[in-house]
């Protein structure tokens, strides 16, 4: 089978077996569940090595240019384990099991420095979070409270000007806004440092608008349509016909129910923010794995890519795994519709 | 019925405003290359990195105008973007109509193959792909198409998955009709509108997305005029060249701003013809 | 019923916010636990000079370092027999004196009271380990060639080492310059583990390096032989994006930046003329476009191949010097350069003892470069049909050098070649480059301190094959050159010497196996409060460990 030994056919059909399981259970029950998410991981890790394959052309000249002398291309052949050591080429199965194998046992090897993937990424992924963690602080700050203010004036030129500007911040790209930040506030004004993360909470700030501000308009833009629903809901016309003032219907009753859907989307958007953090952390210097991804691609470190990509990858179910069973505890209704699939 | 959608959607200030941006955009990117030529292109030394002075909105690296690559970078833009739109489109509606249609089990597969595409975030897949490919344009429509169908198939597949329970399509299918016909002439054009929604919020991400993609370095060759790789200058030369990162970047937040209330326009005019 | 049903559904939600708020107590905790952003305080009035670099070094021990930047440390560390002075001729370091008893046999001296980092005395059989050790294979030096003109080195006293060489080389003194000397104690049989325990000879001492924040600190030695205070502490930290670089240093949190500055960037410095100083000093940088001259890879083809075409009109010397006269580097000087470079006319850089003044460069002239390719025969086939020819200018992704290959491949458009771009990461770049993979591509020789690199770079004998290395990447081959080339390198005598060097530049610009470009000065950007540093011609960081510090307790601007 091209190379391929016991324990790779092995690794290959486990593979096939959760996938194609998981397509028969439902995924309301709690071993469905499971194994959906088993499913996806194990399918992220089939795209990233498959994708090698995929693509027209012979992905190591596709990597290293045309005419790449032959120790730099075995070197990347064998990191990819697209062939052994002696250099015969290895099946897609041979590949896939000794991809698996390498990176349960931190044996992924860096192409460059020869470390191990899994380490560099750890070193570097705290503060990534860090960021992450921060952005996601100010959008769920900013976002929500725009979006009660812009419903509690429905209809007014507040409201239209919030919504336009919430759409404005959808739309401007991270990377425009992250240079026009640093522009006004560090370069003319002197306010926050320019790049790096040496100046501890206070060098977060500005990456973490930069990425988050897309989020807040989302979040605001949500919040309000959420928030103008509820109103309109049999119990909060019950609550007001019982003579509460209108700040009291507003704040006891509407509110709690309105900001549910934030809880939902946390999970989406932060993977969204993990996947944004690597243009953000290119404007920033910022040195999490963003900034890992963008320097390895640039020295064709390709096994670090893949530890990253995956890594933020797994990042992203499992935190969507989290808020979906977060999100169940809190709301019991929705415990037995929902499935677990993410979306854009 | 058809008029009643154009004028109400004529009467929306919002898609007004997006379809007026967008028709902007696309004249600018279709003739003006035409208009204002290539010379802008060129290297002129003497004007290396100069700000923005009358008429002209200064220059960049190795003195080639800012104006001229904004103008040829729209082009870049457009096509782009509208042929990943194209291709995402046709293989998201015959993924999605294949998986609404059948339903079960092959529907239960191709969705789980969806769910692991989902499992990047974002640009995740892209930049991957176009880290494994050279940076040629062509690479940077296939890394933006192989996730772009995506949200297309999910939007057919629900579309379908109501619409195939309707009493015409029940109909036509114990007449005897073949899927395909079914599929093509039944469903298909009941289902435009959200597609049509759906493409225009997909437009604005796929400006995005070309712009970041060549902003990082991983798009089209270098010296090819592009909002996203002059928007990279910007960043290098914040201090001295400003006007290399602002300009730019306006060009992209109009445009995406333009899709963006486009597709808040068409959804409020589709609701309304939903009730 | 309904305010009962609500109070359910309010305590519910309680029970609910107070989960959220667990949750999310326990990410920040593990945030925060796992967070390494520790704050870090701007200078303090300390006498630690924090400079900057612009990458990691890939080892600090003198045999492995390649990277400009691992060798400028590494000096630090390791002291080496001899140092390079200003007017780049070799000065004594460790070593007092050398004599020469016969063309083949010198004596180095060491001087008296000599001591490694952790107080063993540095004696001659340290400096004949240091030299034998680099060409074991089992130590697997980068170097490992470097010396193998030498017959034999050996520790004939205490104190003195005789080097034996196979034949007589000039060079051999300035070669000394370059390696700094290892423990025998510390490194013999370990060498691998060597590499990573530094323990050095050097008047500076590694006492961390942390590879996660990039950062080392390096101490002052404290048995150095050299008389006067050295500066007491270094702090170097890597900074990796030029603009940031200056950032550290408009911000006060570095006051010395050693990494490449580019030239546009210089005039941020003009903003703050009370903070930041920048120094500079013609280098030893030669910059060059060097093009393969191995010539068409098939040459039975009954029709010729694009690529082939390219391999053929490079052999040519007239479309060598069409390329050559098609760029106008006085503008690139001018523009791009901001007069921060000297235009070059061969190897050797200007103010260096064998350096000719009769040298003259060539200027820009695309007309003549036009009428040049069509005698050559290489005619323009028209836009779409490969015009002339078909050229790839390999570079790497920084984008200062990017943006001047776009300069060329203008030039060279203008000149009726299609040209385009193949940008790869330098390491990658490097390999290609060394293996003749490529058409044109422009680097930088650096440092040009001893004109014996004539025979690296363009002798027959170092072309580079299958099996072995070479410096003469391009292929060039004229017996001529190989001539005078071993002629210089025999003779002992500088002004015999010159004259042969002068006639080798003269020959190299009638055959442009190279287009000579410009000499880059050495740029250095450092806060006014740092006293007594001269940028060093070769980059060298050694003058580091004489510079005084004025520290004042007021913050910086920021």
């Amino acid at each position: 089978m091209n190379g391929a030994s016991l324990f790779d056919i092995i690794i290959f059909t486990g593979a096939l077996l959760i996938l194609v399981g998981s397509c028969f259970v439902q995924t309301s029950r709690w071993l469905g569940r499971l194994l959906s998410i088993t499913a996806v991981l194990v399918g992220a890790t089939l795209i990233v090595t498959g994708m090698l394959r995929l693509i027209p052309g012979d992905p190591v000249d596709n990597i290293l240019g045309d005419q790449a002398p032959q120790e730099a291309r075995m070197q990347l052949a064998q990191d990819l384990n697209l062939v052994d050591e002696r250099g015969q080429p290895l099946g897609f199965i041979a590949q896939y099991g000794q991809f698996i194998r390498q990176i349960s046992r931190n044996e992924l090897l860096s192409y460059r420095t020869r470390e191990p993937v899994l380490t560099m990424i750890a070193q570097r992924l705290p503060y990534t979070i860090w960021l992450a963690f921060f952005s996601m602080l100010f959008a769920l700050t900013l976002g929500p409270a725009l979006g009660i203010a812009a419903a509690a004036k429905k209809g007014s030129f507040f409201d239209t000007l919030l919504m336009f500007l919430a759409l404005l911040g959808i739309s401007i790209p991270r990377f425009f806004l992250g240079p026009l930040l640093l522009l006004a506030l560090s370069i003319h004004w002197h306010l926050f440092p320019i790049s790096g993360a040496t100046d501890g909470l206070w060098s977060v700030i500005l990456p973490a608008i930069s990425l988050g501000l897309a989020m807040a308009a989302m979040q605001a833009r949500m919040v309000r349509a959420s928030v103008l629903e509820v109103m309109s809901e049999d119990y909060i016309r019950s609550a007001r016909a019982k003579g509460l003032s209108e700040n009291q219907v507003y704040f006891k009753h509407a509110l709690r129910n309105a900001l549910l859907p934030v809880v939902t989307v946390i999970g989406l958007e932060l993977g969204g923010l993990f996947a944004g953090s690597v243009v953000t952390e290119k404007i920033f210097s910022w040195p999490g794995i963003g900034l890992l991804l963008l320097e390895s691609i640039q020295r064709l470190d390709m096994p670090i890519v893949q530890g990253v990509v995956l890594t933020i990858a797994f990042g992203y179910v499992f935190i969507n795994l989290l808020t979906d069973l977060s999100y169940q505890r809190i709301d019991p209704r929705i415990r037995l519709q929902t499935t677990a699939q993410p979306s854009k | 019925m058809e008029q009643r959608t154009i004028k109400r959607f004529l009467k929306n200030p919002s898609s007004l405003a997006g379809t007026i941006i967008i028709l902007c955009f696309i004249l600018i990117g279709t003739f003006g290359p035409w208009l204002i030529g290539d010379q802008g292109l060129l290297i002129h030394l003497d004007m290396e990195l100069k700000g923005p002075s009358a008429g002209r909105l200064g220059f960049a690296e190795n003195g080639v105008d800012v104006l001229t690559s904004l103008i040829y970078g729209a082009r870049i833009s457009l096509l782009i973007a509208m042929t990943s739109t194209v291709i995402s489109l046709s293989i998201g509606i015959v993924y999605g109509a294949i998986s609404g249609f059948f339903g079960n089990r092959i529907d239960a597969i191709m969705m789980r193959i969806i769910d692991m595409l989902l499992a990047f975030p974002g640009l995740l897949l892209a930049i991957y792909i176009a880290a494994i490919l050279s940076p040629k344009t062509i690479n940077v429509v296939f890394a933006l198409c192989a996730t772009g169908w995506v949200g297309y198939a999910r939007v057919v597949r629900a579309q379908v998955l109501s619409i195939k329970n309707y009493d015409y399509v029940i109909a036509a299918t114990s007449l005897g009709a073949k899927t395909h016909r079914i599929i093509l002439i039944h469903i298909i054009p009941n289902i435009l509108g959200p597609i049509i929604i759906q493409a225009s919020f997909g437009l604005a991400s796929l400006i995005l997305a070309e712009a970041a993609l060549n902003f990082l370095g991983l798009g089209v060759p270098p010296g090819t005029p592009s909002w996203g790789a002059l928007l990279d200058q910007g960043v290098s030369y914040l201090f001295i060249a400003p006007h290399l990162a602002i300009f730019p970047g306006i060009c992209i937040g109009i445009t995406v701003l333009g899709f963006n209330f486009l597709g808040d326009g068409l959804r409020d005019v589709f609701d309304v013809k939903s009730q | 019923m309904i305010d009962s049903k609500k109070r359910l559904h309010a305590s519910r939600i309680k029970d609910k916010l107070i989960f959220l708020l667990q949750l999310v107590t326990l990410f920040l905790l593990s945030v925060f636990s796992a967070c390494r952003c520790h704050p870090e305080a701007s200078l303090k009035a300390d006498n630690t000079l924090h400079v900057i670099v612009s990458s990691s070094p890939e080892s600090l021990d003198p045999r492995f370092a390649t990277s400009a930047v691992a060798s400028h440390l590494s000096e630090l560390i390791f002291a080496s027999l001899f140092v390079i002075g200003e007017d780049l001729l070799p000065e004594s370091f460790l070593a007092k004196d050398i004599e020469q008893i016969n063309p083949v046999t010198y004596l180095v001296h060491l001087r008296p009271n000599l001591f490694f980092h952790d107080g063993t005395p540095l004696t001659a059989e340290d400096v004949a380990y240091t030299f034998s050790s680099l060409k074991d294979p089992d130590v697997r030096s980068p170097h490992a060639e470097k010396f193998n003109y030498t017959q034999s080195v050996q520790a004939i006293s205490e104190h003195t080492i005789q080097f034996v060489l196979k034949a007589p080389f000039a060079p051999f003194l300035t070669d000394l310059c370059s390696l700094g000397i290892v423990s025998k104690k510390h490194c013999q049989n370990r060498s691998q583990q060597c590499r990573h325990e530094i323990m050095g000879s050097g008047p500076y001492r590694l006492t961390q390096f942390d590879k996660v924040t990039d950062t080392l600190i390096l101490q002052a030695q404290t048995q150095w032989f050299e008389a006067g205070p050295l500066l007491p502490r270094i702090e170097v930290r890597v900074v990796k994006d030029s603009t940031t670089r200056l950032l550290e240093l408009i911000k006060g949190k570095a006051d010395f930046n050693s990494g490449e500055t580019s030239p546009v960037q210089t005039s941020v410095v003009q903003k703050y003329p009370e903070q930041l100083i920048l120094k500079k000093t013609p280098g030893l940088g030669f910059a060059y476009l060097a093009m393969n001259l191995r010539g068409p890879k098939n040459t039975k083809a009954i029709k010729e191949s694009e690529e082939d075409r390219t391999r053929r009109a490079l052999t040519d010397v007239r479309v060598r010097k069409a390329l050559a006269l098609s760029i106008d580097i006085n503008a690139i000087l001018k523009y791009k350069f901001h007069g921060m470079a000297t235009r070059a006319t061969g190897l050797i850089p200007p103010q260096h003892w064998a350096k000719s003044q009769q040298l003259s460069p060539l200027l820009y002239d695309p007309i003549t470069a036009r009428s040049l390719l069509d005698q050559a025969g290489f005619t323009d086939r028209g836009p779409g049909k490969g015009q002339r020819f078909k050229i790839t200018i390999s570079t790497s992704p920084d984008r200062f050098r990017q943006s001047i290959a776009l300069i060329y491949a203008q030039n060279f458009r203008d000149l009726g070649i299609e040209t385009q771009l193949r940008i790869k990461d330098f390491s990658a770049l490097y390999q290609d480059i060394k293996q003749g993979n490529f058409e044109i591509f422009s680097l930088i020789w650096t440092p040009v301190v001893e004109p014996d690199l004539f025979h690296w770079i363009f002798h027959s004998s170092n072309i580079p094959g299958p099996e072995k290395g070479g410096g003469n990447r391009g292929a060039y081959l004229d017996p001529i050159i190989d001539e005078l080339i071993i002629q210089a390198r025999t003779s002992t005598n500088l002004e015999i010497r010159k004259v042969l060097y002068e006639k080798i530049e003269m020959r190299l610009l009638e055959t442009l196996p190279y287009i000579p470009l410009w000499f880059e000065d050495e740029i250095v950007v450092m806060n006014r409060n740092v006293l007594h540093f001269t940028p060093s011609r070769t980059g060298s960081l050694l003058g580091l460990r004489h510079v005084k510090l004025m520290r004042t307790n007021s913050k910086g601007p920021l």
